[in-house]
Protein backbone atom coordinates (compact mmCIF):
# COMPACT_ATOMS: atom_id res chain seq x y z
CA UNK A 1 0.00 0.00 0.00
CA UNK A 2 1.35 3.28 -1.09
CA UNK A 3 1.47 5.83 1.56
CA UNK A 4 1.44 8.65 -1.21
CA UNK A 5 3.62 10.51 1.13
CA UNK A 6 6.42 11.67 -1.38
CA UNK A 7 3.67 12.61 -3.98
CA UNK A 8 1.81 14.70 -1.50
CA UNK A 9 5.50 16.57 -0.92
CA UNK A 10 5.93 16.96 -5.04
CA UNK A 11 2.46 18.08 -5.17
CA UNK A 12 2.64 21.08 -3.10
CA UNK A 13 5.99 21.92 -4.15
CA UNK A 14 4.43 22.13 -7.60
CA UNK A 15 6.92 19.39 -8.78
CA UNK A 16 4.45 17.34 -10.28
CA UNK A 17 3.48 17.28 -13.92
CA UNK A 18 0.65 18.70 -15.19
CA UNK A 19 -0.81 15.02 -15.70
CA UNK A 20 0.40 13.74 -12.70
CA UNK A 21 -1.40 16.87 -10.53
CA UNK A 22 -4.89 15.86 -12.46
CA UNK A 23 -4.58 12.12 -11.30
CA UNK A 24 -3.39 12.94 -7.86
CA UNK A 25 -6.34 15.94 -7.11
CA UNK A 26 -9.05 12.76 -7.95
CA UNK A 27 -7.06 10.36 -5.67
CA UNK A 28 -7.49 13.25 -3.34
CA UNK A 29 -11.58 12.87 -3.85
CA UNK A 30 -11.65 9.37 -3.74
CA UNK A 31 -9.38 8.97 -0.78
CA UNK A 32 -9.87 11.46 2.40
CA UNK A 33 -6.96 10.09 4.40
CA UNK A 34 -5.28 11.77 1.47
CA UNK A 35 -7.20 14.75 1.23
CA UNK A 36 -6.45 15.14 4.87
CA UNK A 37 -2.70 14.54 4.79
CA UNK A 38 -2.37 17.01 1.95
CA UNK A 39 -4.52 19.40 3.68
CA UNK A 40 -2.35 19.34 7.08
CA UNK A 41 1.04 19.50 5.20
CA UNK A 42 -0.39 22.73 3.09
CA UNK A 43 -0.95 24.54 6.78
CA UNK A 44 2.56 23.34 7.85
CA UNK A 45 4.20 24.34 5.09
CA UNK A 46 2.68 27.92 5.16
CA UNK A 47 3.33 27.72 9.10
CA UNK A 48 6.96 27.09 8.15
CA UNK A 49 7.07 29.80 5.29
CA UNK A 50 6.15 32.19 7.65
CA UNK A 51 8.09 31.12 10.74
CA UNK A 52 10.93 31.04 8.13
CA UNK A 53 10.18 34.68 7.91
CA UNK A 54 10.03 35.67 10.86
CA UNK A 55 13.30 33.94 11.88
CA UNK A 56 15.40 36.12 9.37
CA UNK A 57 14.46 39.27 11.03
CA UNK A 58 14.11 38.28 14.70
CA UNK A 59 17.51 38.80 15.69
CA UNK A 60 17.36 42.21 15.02
CA UNK A 61 14.04 43.33 16.22
CA UNK A 62 15.40 41.27 19.67
CA UNK A 63 18.65 43.50 19.73
CA UNK A 64 16.12 46.43 19.24
CA UNK A 65 13.22 45.55 22.08
CA UNK A 66 16.59 45.16 24.33
CA UNK A 67 17.74 48.55 23.90
CA UNK A 68 14.33 50.13 24.78
CA UNK A 69 14.64 48.02 27.99
CA UNK A 70 15.16 51.52 29.73
CA UNK A 71 11.49 52.27 29.53
CA UNK A 72 11.05 49.55 32.13
CA UNK A 73 13.80 50.00 34.57
CA UNK A 74 14.88 53.67 34.91
CA UNK A 75 12.12 54.76 36.39
CA UNK A 76 11.88 51.85 38.98
CA UNK A 77 15.60 53.25 39.81
CA UNK A 78 14.82 56.45 40.24
CA UNK A 79 11.02 55.54 42.29
CA UNK A 80 12.79 53.44 44.75
CA UNK A 81 15.62 55.73 45.64
CA UNK A 82 15.53 57.75 48.90
CA UNK A 83 16.58 61.37 49.00
CA UNK A 84 20.23 60.61 48.66
CA UNK A 85 23.37 62.31 49.95
CA UNK A 86 26.85 62.29 48.65
CA UNK A 87 29.05 60.97 50.77
CA UNK A 88 32.50 62.95 51.84
CA UNK A 89 35.46 62.49 49.91
CA UNK A 90 37.14 59.53 52.21
CA UNK A 91 34.06 57.99 52.65
CA UNK A 92 33.85 57.73 49.00
CA UNK A 93 37.36 56.13 48.52
CA UNK A 94 36.21 53.71 51.20
CA UNK A 95 32.86 52.97 50.00
CA UNK A 96 35.01 52.43 46.45
CA UNK A 97 37.50 50.13 47.91
CA UNK A 98 35.00 48.07 49.41
CA UNK A 99 33.03 47.64 46.78
CA UNK A 100 35.84 46.48 44.56
CA UNK A 101 36.92 44.12 47.31
CA UNK A 102 33.30 42.88 47.29
CA UNK A 103 33.19 42.66 43.63
CA UNK A 104 36.48 40.58 43.41
CA UNK A 105 35.41 37.85 46.08
CA UNK A 106 31.81 37.64 44.13
CA UNK A 107 34.17 37.43 40.97
CA UNK A 108 36.18 34.61 42.05
CA UNK A 109 33.54 32.65 43.65
CA UNK A 110 31.47 32.81 41.12
CA UNK A 111 33.88 32.28 38.75
CA UNK A 112 35.33 29.38 40.75
CA UNK A 113 31.50 27.65 40.55
CA UNK A 114 31.31 28.67 36.73
CA UNK A 115 28.55 31.15 36.64
CA UNK A 116 30.61 33.32 34.31
CA UNK A 117 30.95 30.71 32.18
CA UNK A 118 29.31 30.37 28.83
CA UNK A 119 28.60 27.12 28.30
CA UNK A 120 30.75 26.57 25.10
CA UNK A 121 31.40 23.25 25.51
CA UNK A 122 27.62 22.14 26.27
CA UNK A 123 27.22 19.36 23.93
CA UNK A 124 23.72 18.70 21.97
CA UNK A 125 21.14 16.17 23.07
CA UNK A 126 21.21 13.99 19.90
CA UNK A 127 17.94 12.46 18.96
CA UNK A 128 17.66 9.15 16.77
CA UNK A 129 16.51 9.42 13.12
CA UNK A 130 12.93 7.93 13.50
CA UNK A 131 12.66 8.01 9.41
CA UNK A 132 15.84 5.94 8.77
CA UNK A 133 15.79 2.03 8.77
CA UNK A 134 18.02 -0.25 8.36
CA UNK A 135 20.53 -2.65 10.30
CA UNK A 136 22.71 0.08 12.01
CA UNK A 137 19.84 1.52 13.64
CA UNK A 138 20.33 -0.49 16.55
CA UNK A 139 23.60 0.06 16.80
CA UNK A 140 23.40 3.91 16.25
CA UNK A 141 20.70 4.17 18.98
CA UNK A 142 23.07 2.32 21.46
CA UNK A 143 25.65 4.91 20.47
CA UNK A 144 23.36 7.98 21.17
CA UNK A 145 21.92 6.57 24.46
CA UNK A 146 25.93 6.27 25.51
CA UNK A 147 26.29 9.74 24.11
CA UNK A 148 23.46 11.36 25.61
CA UNK A 149 24.58 9.64 28.63
CA UNK A 150 27.65 11.47 28.86
CA UNK A 151 29.84 8.04 28.06
CA UNK A 152 31.57 9.61 25.65
CA UNK A 153 34.39 6.48 25.08
CA UNK A 154 31.47 4.36 24.67
CA UNK A 155 29.75 6.39 22.06
CA UNK A 156 33.02 7.13 20.24
CA UNK A 157 33.95 3.69 19.95
CA UNK A 158 30.22 2.76 18.83
CA UNK A 159 30.01 6.07 15.93
CA UNK A 160 33.41 5.08 15.03
CA UNK A 161 32.45 1.55 14.32
CA UNK A 162 29.29 3.19 12.22
CA UNK A 163 31.47 5.61 10.39
CA UNK A 164 33.85 2.80 9.37
CA UNK A 165 31.25 0.85 7.96
CA UNK A 166 29.80 4.14 5.94
CA UNK A 167 31.97 6.84 5.31
CA UNK A 168 28.85 8.77 3.53
CA UNK A 169 27.50 9.25 6.28
CA UNK A 170 28.29 12.68 7.84
CA UNK A 171 25.86 12.45 10.84
CA UNK A 172 28.59 9.50 12.29
CA UNK A 173 31.75 11.57 11.74
CA UNK A 174 30.21 15.11 13.60
CA UNK A 175 28.98 12.48 16.10
CA UNK A 176 32.21 11.03 16.65
CA UNK A 177 33.86 14.38 17.03
CA UNK A 178 31.15 15.32 19.96
CA UNK A 179 32.24 12.39 21.57
CA UNK A 180 35.84 13.76 21.03
CA UNK A 181 34.89 17.31 22.08
CA UNK A 182 32.96 14.98 25.34
CA UNK A 183 36.13 13.52 26.27
CA UNK A 184 38.29 16.60 25.82
CA UNK A 185 40.20 14.93 23.18
CA UNK A 186 40.74 18.25 21.87
CA UNK A 187 43.44 17.19 19.05
CA UNK A 188 41.23 14.25 17.47
CA UNK A 189 38.01 16.68 17.87
CA UNK A 190 39.46 19.47 15.70
CA UNK A 191 40.81 17.29 12.51
CA UNK A 192 37.54 15.61 12.34
CA UNK A 193 35.58 18.18 12.64
CA UNK A 194 37.85 20.82 10.79
CA UNK A 195 37.26 18.25 7.99
CA UNK A 196 33.72 18.25 8.20
CA UNK A 197 33.57 21.45 8.18
CA UNK A 198 35.56 22.53 4.94
CA UNK A 199 32.91 19.98 2.39
CA UNK A 200 29.30 20.51 1.94
CA UNK A 201 27.48 18.61 4.81
CA UNK A 202 23.92 19.53 6.83
CA UNK A 203 26.20 19.36 9.64
CA UNK A 204 28.77 21.97 8.45
CA UNK A 205 28.06 24.71 10.87
CA UNK A 206 28.14 22.86 13.76
CA UNK A 207 31.36 20.93 13.21
CA UNK A 208 32.86 24.82 12.83
CA UNK A 209 31.65 25.79 15.97
CA UNK A 210 32.92 22.72 18.06
CA UNK A 211 36.45 22.47 15.64
CA UNK A 212 36.62 26.25 16.28
CA UNK A 213 36.22 25.48 19.96
CA UNK A 214 38.22 22.55 19.96
CA UNK A 215 41.67 24.71 18.29
CA UNK A 216 41.03 27.07 21.15
CA UNK A 217 41.47 24.84 24.11
CA UNK A 218 44.55 23.64 21.57
CA UNK A 219 45.80 27.27 21.96
CA UNK A 220 45.65 27.70 18.40
CA UNK A 221 43.39 30.95 17.94
CA UNK A 222 43.65 31.79 14.55
CA UNK A 223 42.50 28.57 13.55
CA UNK A 224 39.97 28.62 15.94
CA UNK A 225 38.76 32.09 14.92
CA UNK A 226 38.64 30.96 11.21
CA UNK A 227 36.14 28.32 11.60
CA UNK A 228 33.99 30.46 13.89
CA UNK A 229 33.89 33.22 11.30
CA UNK A 230 32.45 30.16 9.32
CA UNK A 231 29.55 29.84 10.98
CA UNK A 232 26.75 31.22 9.46
CA UNK A 233 23.75 33.11 11.17
CA UNK A 234 21.75 31.17 10.59
CA UNK A 235 23.26 28.49 12.96
CA UNK A 236 22.00 27.77 16.46
CA UNK A 237 25.80 27.98 17.43
CA UNK A 238 26.38 31.45 15.67
CA UNK A 239 26.31 33.53 19.13
CA UNK A 240 28.86 31.25 20.88
CA UNK A 241 31.05 31.42 17.69
CA UNK A 242 31.15 34.65 18.16
CA UNK A 243 32.74 34.39 21.54
CA UNK A 244 35.15 32.96 20.53
CA UNK A 245 36.18 35.72 18.02
CA UNK A 246 36.82 38.01 20.78
CA UNK B 1 -8.02 45.77 8.81
CA UNK B 2 -7.96 47.48 12.02
CA UNK B 3 -6.49 51.24 11.70
CA UNK B 4 -3.69 50.44 13.95
CA UNK B 5 -2.08 48.16 11.91
CA UNK B 6 0.62 50.40 11.57
CA UNK B 7 2.39 48.77 15.02
CA UNK B 8 2.32 45.49 13.74
CA UNK B 9 4.46 46.78 10.41
CA UNK B 10 6.87 48.48 12.58
CA UNK B 11 7.31 45.34 14.26
CA UNK B 12 7.54 43.60 10.89
CA UNK B 13 9.43 45.94 9.26
CA UNK B 14 11.86 46.56 12.33
CA UNK B 15 11.22 50.28 12.06
CA UNK B 16 13.55 52.13 14.86
CA UNK B 17 11.61 54.83 15.16
CA UNK B 18 8.01 52.99 15.24
CA UNK B 19 9.27 50.36 17.89
CA UNK B 20 10.44 53.43 19.49
CA UNK B 21 6.74 54.79 19.64
CA UNK B 22 5.06 51.31 20.66
CA UNK B 23 7.50 51.79 23.93
CA UNK B 24 6.90 55.28 24.74
CA UNK B 25 2.87 54.96 24.06
CA UNK B 26 1.81 51.31 26.16
CA UNK B 27 5.15 50.29 28.03
CA UNK B 28 3.70 52.25 30.98
CA UNK B 29 0.27 50.49 31.01
CA UNK B 30 1.91 46.67 30.87
CA UNK B 31 4.68 47.91 33.45
CA UNK B 32 1.29 48.97 35.99
CA UNK B 33 -0.19 46.12 35.74
CA UNK B 34 2.74 44.24 36.36
CA UNK B 35 4.29 46.12 38.99
CA UNK B 36 0.31 45.98 41.04
CA UNK B 37 0.33 41.70 40.63
CA UNK B 38 3.06 40.69 41.91
CA UNK B 39 5.94 41.35 39.67
CA UNK B 40 8.61 43.75 39.47
CA UNK B 41 10.16 45.94 36.07
CA UNK B 42 12.78 43.64 35.39
CA UNK B 43 9.24 41.26 34.78
CA UNK B 44 7.43 43.80 33.29
CA UNK B 45 10.45 44.62 30.63
CA UNK B 46 10.46 40.84 29.89
CA UNK B 47 7.00 40.15 29.33
CA UNK B 48 6.05 42.99 26.99
CA UNK B 49 9.45 42.30 24.92
CA UNK B 50 8.53 38.43 25.17
CA UNK B 51 5.10 39.47 23.87
CA UNK B 52 6.52 41.73 20.86
CA UNK B 53 8.44 38.90 19.51
CA UNK B 54 5.27 36.68 19.90
CA UNK B 55 3.11 39.47 17.89
CA UNK B 56 6.17 39.53 15.50
CA UNK B 57 6.18 36.08 14.11
CA UNK B 58 2.42 35.86 14.31
CA UNK B 59 2.12 38.90 12.04
CA UNK B 60 4.82 36.70 9.53
CA UNK B 61 1.61 34.03 9.30
CA UNK B 62 0.06 34.60 6.07
CA UNK B 63 -3.51 35.02 7.42
CA UNK B 64 -2.92 37.46 10.21
CA UNK B 65 -5.29 40.40 10.83
CA UNK B 66 -5.36 42.62 13.74
CA UNK B 67 -9.17 43.52 14.23
CA UNK B 68 -9.15 45.41 17.45
CA UNK B 69 -6.55 48.41 18.86
CA UNK B 70 -3.60 47.44 19.20
CA UNK B 71 -3.11 48.45 22.44
CA UNK B 72 -5.97 46.23 23.69
CA UNK B 73 -4.28 43.03 21.87
CA UNK B 74 -0.50 43.88 23.19
CA UNK B 75 -2.03 44.53 26.74
CA UNK B 76 -4.44 41.17 26.13
CA UNK B 77 -0.98 39.29 25.45
CA UNK B 78 0.97 40.20 28.11
CA UNK B 79 -1.86 39.78 30.96
CA UNK B 80 -1.79 36.36 29.73
CA UNK B 81 1.44 35.72 29.51
CA UNK B 82 1.91 37.30 32.93
CA UNK B 83 -0.84 35.18 34.77
CA UNK B 84 1.43 32.16 33.32
CA UNK B 85 3.91 33.42 35.37
CA UNK B 86 2.29 33.87 38.60
CA UNK B 87 1.11 30.56 38.14
CA UNK B 88 4.38 29.12 37.46
CA UNK B 89 5.41 30.53 40.67
CA UNK B 90 2.96 29.76 42.66
CA UNK B 91 1.31 32.77 43.03
CA UNK B 92 -1.69 34.71 42.22
CA UNK B 93 -2.66 38.35 40.95
CA UNK B 94 -3.20 41.13 43.42
CA UNK B 95 -5.71 42.79 41.79
CA UNK B 96 -8.42 41.04 39.79
CA UNK B 97 -6.47 41.36 35.87
CA UNK B 98 -10.13 41.37 34.37
CA UNK B 99 -10.31 44.33 35.04
CA UNK B 100 -7.27 45.42 32.58
CA UNK B 101 -9.62 43.65 29.78
CA UNK B 102 -10.71 46.59 27.59
CA UNK B 103 -14.04 46.47 25.98
CA UNK B 104 -13.97 44.48 23.12
CA UNK B 105 -16.65 43.00 21.13
CA UNK B 106 -17.28 38.82 21.21
CA UNK B 107 -15.92 39.26 17.66
CA UNK B 108 -12.97 40.44 18.51
CA UNK B 109 -12.31 38.34 21.85
CA UNK B 110 -12.99 35.40 19.88
CA UNK B 111 -10.20 36.99 17.40
CA UNK B 112 -7.88 37.57 20.06
CA UNK B 113 -8.17 34.18 21.51
CA UNK B 114 -7.82 32.32 18.09
CA UNK B 115 -4.56 34.59 17.18
CA UNK B 116 -3.04 33.18 20.96
CA UNK B 117 -3.74 29.67 19.33
CA UNK B 118 -1.74 30.17 16.60
CA UNK B 119 1.15 31.31 19.00
CA UNK B 120 1.19 28.49 20.63
CA UNK B 121 0.63 25.97 18.16
CA UNK B 122 3.74 28.08 16.41
CA UNK B 123 5.78 27.57 18.92
CA UNK B 124 4.97 23.84 19.99
CA UNK B 125 5.84 23.26 15.82
CA UNK B 126 9.14 24.72 16.97
CA UNK B 127 10.12 22.60 19.68
CA UNK B 128 8.85 19.81 17.81
CA UNK B 129 11.67 20.14 14.94
CA UNK B 130 14.17 20.47 17.48
CA UNK B 131 12.74 17.42 18.83
CA UNK B 132 13.32 15.90 15.66
CA UNK B 133 16.46 13.63 14.35
CA UNK B 134 19.42 15.73 13.42
CA UNK B 135 18.95 15.45 9.47
CA UNK B 136 15.12 16.21 9.54
CA UNK B 137 15.81 19.16 11.56
CA UNK B 138 18.22 20.75 9.53
CA UNK B 139 16.00 19.79 6.08
CA UNK B 140 13.19 21.48 7.54
CA UNK B 141 14.96 24.74 8.98
CA UNK B 142 16.99 25.11 5.66
CA UNK B 143 13.36 24.48 3.31
CA UNK B 144 11.77 27.07 5.34
CA UNK B 145 13.42 30.40 4.03
CA UNK B 146 12.62 31.64 0.15
CA UNK B 147 15.59 29.77 -0.86
CA UNK B 148 15.13 27.10 -3.20
CA UNK B 149 15.10 23.32 -2.85
CA UNK B 150 18.43 23.25 -5.21
CA UNK B 151 19.90 26.16 -3.50
CA UNK B 152 19.54 24.04 -0.40
CA UNK B 153 20.52 20.73 -1.42
CA UNK B 154 24.08 22.49 -3.13
CA UNK B 155 24.14 23.94 0.47
CA UNK B 156 23.66 21.00 2.21
CA UNK B 157 25.81 18.54 0.43
CA UNK B 158 23.13 16.83 -1.00
CA UNK B 159 21.55 15.30 -4.17
CA UNK B 160 17.93 16.94 -5.29
CA UNK B 161 16.56 14.13 -5.22
CA UNK B 162 17.80 12.65 -1.52
CA UNK B 163 16.82 16.34 -0.45
CA UNK B 164 13.30 15.63 -2.18
CA UNK B 165 13.45 12.16 -0.97
CA UNK B 166 14.20 13.00 3.01
CA UNK B 167 12.18 16.17 2.79
CA UNK B 168 9.10 14.29 2.45
CA UNK B 169 9.60 11.36 5.06
CA UNK B 170 10.42 14.22 7.60
CA UNK B 171 7.10 15.94 6.73
CA UNK B 172 5.41 12.58 7.01
CA UNK B 173 7.21 12.23 10.28
CA UNK B 174 6.12 16.25 11.27
CA UNK B 175 2.51 15.32 10.19
CA UNK B 176 2.19 12.69 12.23
CA UNK B 177 3.59 14.80 15.73
CA UNK B 178 1.15 17.33 14.93
CA UNK B 179 -1.73 14.56 14.69
CA UNK B 180 -0.66 13.40 17.75
CA UNK B 181 -0.21 16.50 19.77
CA UNK B 182 -2.95 18.05 22.07
CA UNK B 183 -2.05 21.68 21.26
CA UNK B 184 -2.90 21.93 17.73
CA UNK B 185 -6.66 22.25 17.04
CA UNK B 186 -6.84 21.03 13.34
CA UNK B 187 -10.25 22.27 12.66
CA UNK B 188 -9.50 25.61 12.11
Amino acid sequence: MTTWNEEITDFLDGQLSEEESKAFVQEMKKNPALAEAVALQQSLNAWLAGAGEANQGQADLEAQLLSHRHYFTDEATIASGSTLKMPSKVNRIKLWLTGVGVAACLFLVLNYTGVFSDHLADLPTLQTEQVRGGDGRQQEDAAISAFNQKEYAKSAQLFEALWEQNKEVKRFQYYLGLSYVGQKKWQEAATLLEQLAQGPSLFKDDAAYFAALAYNYLGEKSKSQNLARQVSESSNYYKKANKLLR
Amino acid sequence: MHLDQQYIDYLKERNSRGIQSIYEKFSSKVKAMILNNNGNSEDAADIFQESLIDIYRLAHQKDFELTCPFEAFLIIVCKRKWLNVLKKRGRRPVTNLDDVAYKLSDHQLESINRQEQKMKEEKTLMLLIEQMGESCRKIIKATMGNTSQMEVAVKLGLSYAYLRKKKSQCMEHLRAMIKGHPVFNLNN
